[in-house]
């Protein structure tokens, strides 16, 4: 090699050096940290949703994070059993299905709607509607959302079983995969009555709902790391969604998510059991397996 | 009418065909517009019924939110889309999207269902705008604007090239050569106009002025205009409305000279235009406004128009002055034919008288102053005498007798005659004599002028045989033209005026007439010649004057005798004195009488007295007998009026030949010619006929002796 070449060998070391001790440079390198949302709503609103907390996350732990929409409930349990999502967003059902079938996971944080670590769910008529009482929804066509959804169908199934309402004894109820597509089908008249989570409910009784029962108080949604994610970075994951709260940007994200979250607050794995026994009630009638 | 202008006329035609262009691209983009608001409309449908298709898979799975996002999404990636709704069949507005309208935007309404079977799912609602129509109409309609302008412009370029080559230059250069001809015949006709102007300017200036009275009928018998003068005439100064437009002959014309009716059918006046002829009428009458009326002359003639009669024009004069002077004109010519034949008569019988009273004078010469026939001779010359008085009262009368005039102041001279008038008058008449405080100096005869105050006086006698009053006044007076206009006679200037006024019984219009005519009288027979005023007229209209009577029956009778006024400053002439006795002489007299008694008896009386006589019977004769003995004859007594030359004619020839010969003209006449035409230097005197032999021979010796002084040497 002449000394030409050796020269030129240096140069582009040196070169590699300083490219990779920049931090832009250092970010690149690292693997990014992929956020596994279930389909809850519309994949575009999901992104509108849910693109800037992305960019939050990557600015604070100072890594790339990528959005993973589910293509569906069990989709996403899956991806996050077998560690193909960093970061998931599930809601309350799914997490006991979760921990049920492949354990406990570490919990980053969970809702807090208007200043409720807790949500309700509503089964809604129209507000014309003569109902008054879930047995009266017999015959009649009734709206659930997705069958793993917490609001719109497991804790509404149980409510109808508590009044005697089995499924085979209405007319016909589909799974209209979203809270909204509930609230929409009611109001338009295609079924006499609908599941949701409450604050849907709020969003659309202006327009012409009437709740006709509302169920009892379960922890809302929540977000968990991968079994085998570095406590380093759970703890940094969980201390950037926890300090949304505490800024003006972090509030306007949080709003941005949903309009009545306020927070993000560290949750219990206990907080989950009166879920766990609801669930566990319908599996003995043979739902939600 | 105004005049052709080719370029507002292109002008306006490149107006017109803008905007028929401009409406005619109204009327494409009217077309264009409907045309792409249909396209517009039917993409809107087709766009609804994809919306729709597309949304059918979506509310199929009742996936609602999709169909929201879908219909929102739609909206906002359609701008011409204002609202789009899906609506369910219970009415719930399932999504909707909606922009605000844009005002005065034309907008449309689709709506499309979507079902299933017979099912409804959704009604889609649409509602758009043809906004990007407007706009497509507004950049059409610039484009279509700019083009019509573009097209106008070019096409208007085009046509006025063409039409400026074609046809405007060679128009041009007939118009040219057209307003030459015309500004001629223009100026022609301001010549004309002008000429026609001043014409009528001349016309109605010689209306204004003129004298006569001219107006106008119209076929009515209306009198369509009348002059200044007219209206004078006529009396219509002051209104000449109650005459103009007034059927004229009912106001002017509707009585003939002897009252009777002149009805307007036989109104020779209307005649003119009646026949086309014009007419002279004389003697009739024409009335005025105030009601009296005077003789007219007039002349009518028709106005003609295209060979008809439309009127007639009427030229009148009042001839009533002329009428007057006519009068006047006659009677002095009558007063004049009747002096010439009593001058004529009184001539050749004083050629007789002058015989008779020669032979008589010389019969009573040689006759013893004892002879028993002496007493008849005297007789005879006396009646001859008063024969002569005759005679010259006659050649007063005729002016043919010569005047002895000097100047005179006429008031003392009537003064002088105050006494002697006193007496002739008599003590029954009162006398008054009224002089002008000054002299009335005038150039008279004396005598002739006592003759008249004389026969004046008598005839005042005569007129007041019961006593009365008798004037003399004295005045001075300018006569102007209108005086001697009215009167007929006289001349303008400044007159001695002698009025002679009695309160006697005065005299009728036809007495009046004839007062001055010699052997006229009124009185009775034997007491008046009838020559008294005869003279009276002669002597006064001898000294250039003129007399006037003034006089109506029972009013007395006023004459006024005007006799012209001269300088006061030429002196009068003491009077000639007494007569001499004839002397005898010794020279040699060449004697020219056609009459023969009269020259027989010159002849003699000469002869007698000691002269030597060369008679001649006519002037010519006397010419040859004067050349043949010039040297002896010193004197020339020549009758005036003779055959083949003249008395006059004869001496021209003879002072050709001896200048300064002494002459003497003899004549029953006092031709004026003698004093006209012979100059100052000659010594030529005149003697009237009859003369007696006693002063013909004076005449003659004084002749002789005046010239034997002036060629003695002083």
């Amino acid at each position: 090699m002449s000394r030409l070449g050796v020269f030129f060998s240096k140069a582009i070391c040196l070169f590699l050096v300083f490219c990779l001790s920049l931090p832009g440079a250092a970010f690149a390198q690292q693997a990014p940290l992929i956020l596994g949302i279930h389909p809850f709503l519309s994949s575009t609103e999901l992104y509108k949703r849910f693109s800037p907390l992305v960019e939050y996350l990557g600015k604070q732990m100072n890594v790339p994070v990528t959005l993973k929409i589910a293509s569906s409930y069990d989709a996403h349990l899956e991806a996050i059993g077998k560690q193909e999502v960093d970061i998931a967003f599930l809601g309350p059902a799914p997490y006991v299905k979760l921990t049920e079938r492949f354990g406990k996971v570490p919990l980053l944080a969970a809702y807090e709607t208007n200043g409720s670590r807790t949500f309700r769910g509503v089964i809604v008529v129209s507000r014309e509607s003569q109902f008054t009482a879930i047995p009266q929804l017999q015959g009649k066509r009734f709206a659930f959302g997705d069958p793993n959804s917490t609001m719109s169908h497991l804790v509404p199934r149980a409510m109808l079983l508590e009044k005697g309402v089995d499924v085979k004894q209405l007319a016909k109820y589909e799974f209209l995969t979203n809270h909204e597509n509930i609230a929409l089908g009611v109001l338009a008249g295609n079924f006499e009555a609908g599941a949701m989570k409450d604050d849907i409910f709020k969003q659309y009784e202006p327009q012409g709902l009437r709740a006709l029962a509302i169920s009892g108080s379960y922890p809302d949604h929540l977000f968990v790391a991968r079994l085998g994610l570095p406590a380093a970075t759970v703890h940094g994951l969980q201390k950037a969604l926890l300090a949304l709260k505490d800024s003006d940007e972090g509030r306007r994200l949080l709003t941005g998510l949903q309009k009545s979250l306020t927070a993000l607050v560290l949750p219990r794995d206990a907080d989950y059991d009166n879920l766990r026994s609801t669930m566990a009630a319908l599996a003995k009638a043979g739902i939600a397996q | 009418m105004r005049a052709f202008n080719p370029l507002s006329t292109l002008l306006t035609f490149i107006v017109v065909l803008f905007v028929f262009l401009i409406m005619a691209a109204s009327l494409i983009i009217f077309q264009q517009q409907e045309l792409l608001q249909q396209a517009v409309r039917d993409r809107a449908e087709q766009q609804l019924d994809l919306m729709a298709d597309a949304s059918f898979e979506a509310l199929l799975k009742s996936d609602y939110v999709t169909v929201r996002t879908f219909v929102k999404r739609w909206g906002e990636a359609t701008k011409e889309i204002h609202q789009i709704r899906a609506v369910t069949p219970n009415g719930f507005v399932l999504a909707e999207y909606r922009q605000p309208v844009v005002a005065a935007v034309g907008t449309y309404v689709l709506a499309k269902k979507v079902v299933i079977g017979t099912t409804e799912l959704v009604t889609f609602h649409m509602v758009g705008d043809f906004s990007q129509v407007d706009k497509i109409a507004a950049q059409l309609k610039v484009r279509l604007l700019l083009g019509s302008l573009l097209i106008t412009i070019l096409l208007g370029g085009v046509l006025w090239f063409v039409f400026r080559k074609m046809a405007l230059l060679p128009l041009e250069a007939m118009v040219e050569e057209r307003t030459v001809e015309l500004r001629s015949e223009l100026a022609e006709r301001e010549m004309v106009e002008h000429s026609l102007r001043e014409q009528k300017e001349h016309l109605g200036l010689i209306l204004q002025s003129m004298a006569e009275g001219i107006y106008g009928v119209d076929l009515r018998g209306n009198c369509t205009f009348c002059n200044p003068a007219g209206l004078r005439i006529l009396g219509y100064e002051e209104h000449p409305e109650e005459l103009i437009g007034k059927k004229i002959h009912s106001l002017i014309h509707h009585t003939r000279p002897d009252g009777t009716r002149y009805p307007a059918e036989e109104c020779k006046i209307y005649c003119a235009y009646r026949e086309g002829k014009g007419f002279h009428g004389v003697g009739e009458v024409f009335w005025r406004a105030d009601g009296t009326c005077f003789p007219v002359e007039y002349w009518a003639q028709p106005i003609m128009r295209d060979g008809v009669a439309i009127g007639a024009v009427t030229a009148f004069v009042d001839i009533t002055e002329q009428r007057k002077l006519e009068e006047q004109l006659h009677q002095a010519q009558k007063m004049e034919s009747i002096g010439i034949l009593a001058g004529g008569v009184a001539h050749d019988f004083n050629n007789i008288l002058t015989a008779i009273i020669g032979y008589g004078n010389l019969a009573l010469m040689k006759m013893a102053t004892d002879d028993s026939f002496r007493p008849n001779i005297v007789n005879i010359l006396e009646a001859a005498d008063r024969a002569s008085h005759l005679t010259k009262d006659l050649l007063l009368f005729s002016r043919k007798r010569a005047l002895d005039r000097k100047s005179l102041d006429l008031n003392s001279s009537i003064r002088k005659m105050e006494r002697f008038l006193l007496r002739v008058i008599g003590e029954d008449i009162a006398f008054k004599t009224i002089l002008y405080d000054d002299v009335l100096p005038v150039m008279a005869d004396i005598h002739q002028l006592e003759q008249v105050l004389v026969n004046i006086a008598i005839n005042a006698r005569d007129a007041m045989p019961k006593g009365g009053i008798f004037t003399m006044r004295t005045a001075q007076i300018t006569l102007d033209e209108q005086f001697v206009r009215h009167h007929g006679h006289g001349k303008p200037g400044i007159y001695a005026v002698i009025s002679a006024e009695d309160s006697g019984k005065g005299m009728s219009k036809e007495t009046r007439q004839r007062i001055f005519e010699p052997f006229f009288t009124t009185k009775d027979m034997g007491k008046g010649t009838g020559l008294g005023l005869a003279v009276v007229y002669g002597i006064v209209q001898q000294h250039d004057g003129f007399i006037n009577v003034y006089s109506e029956p029972g009013a007395g009778t006023t004459f006024k005798i005007f006799l012209p006024l001269i300088a006061a400053s030429e002196s009068e002439e003491s009077s000639a004195g007494p007569g001499e006795f004839p002397v005898a002489g010794t020279e040699t007299i060449l004697l020219a009488e056609d009459d023969d008694t009269l020259r027989a008896m010159m002849q003699s009386v000469l002869s007698e007295f000691g002269y030597t006589v060369i008679a001649a019977v006519d002037g010519q004769e006397a010419v040859e007998k004067f050349i043949a003995d010039q040297d002896r004859i010193d004197l020339l007594l020549f009758d005036l009026v003779m055959p083949k030359m003249s008395g006059k004619e004869a001496y021209d020839e003879i002072v050709k030949v001896k200048k300064g010969i002494r002459t003497i003209f003899a004549s029953g006449y006092s031709p004026d010619i003698i004093h006209e035409k012979t100059s100052p230097g000659e010594i030529v005197t005149i003697v009237y006929k009859p003369i007696s032999p006693t002063d013909l021979l004076r005449k003659i010796r004084s002749i002789l002796d005046e010239g034997k002084k002036a060629a003695q040497p002083t």
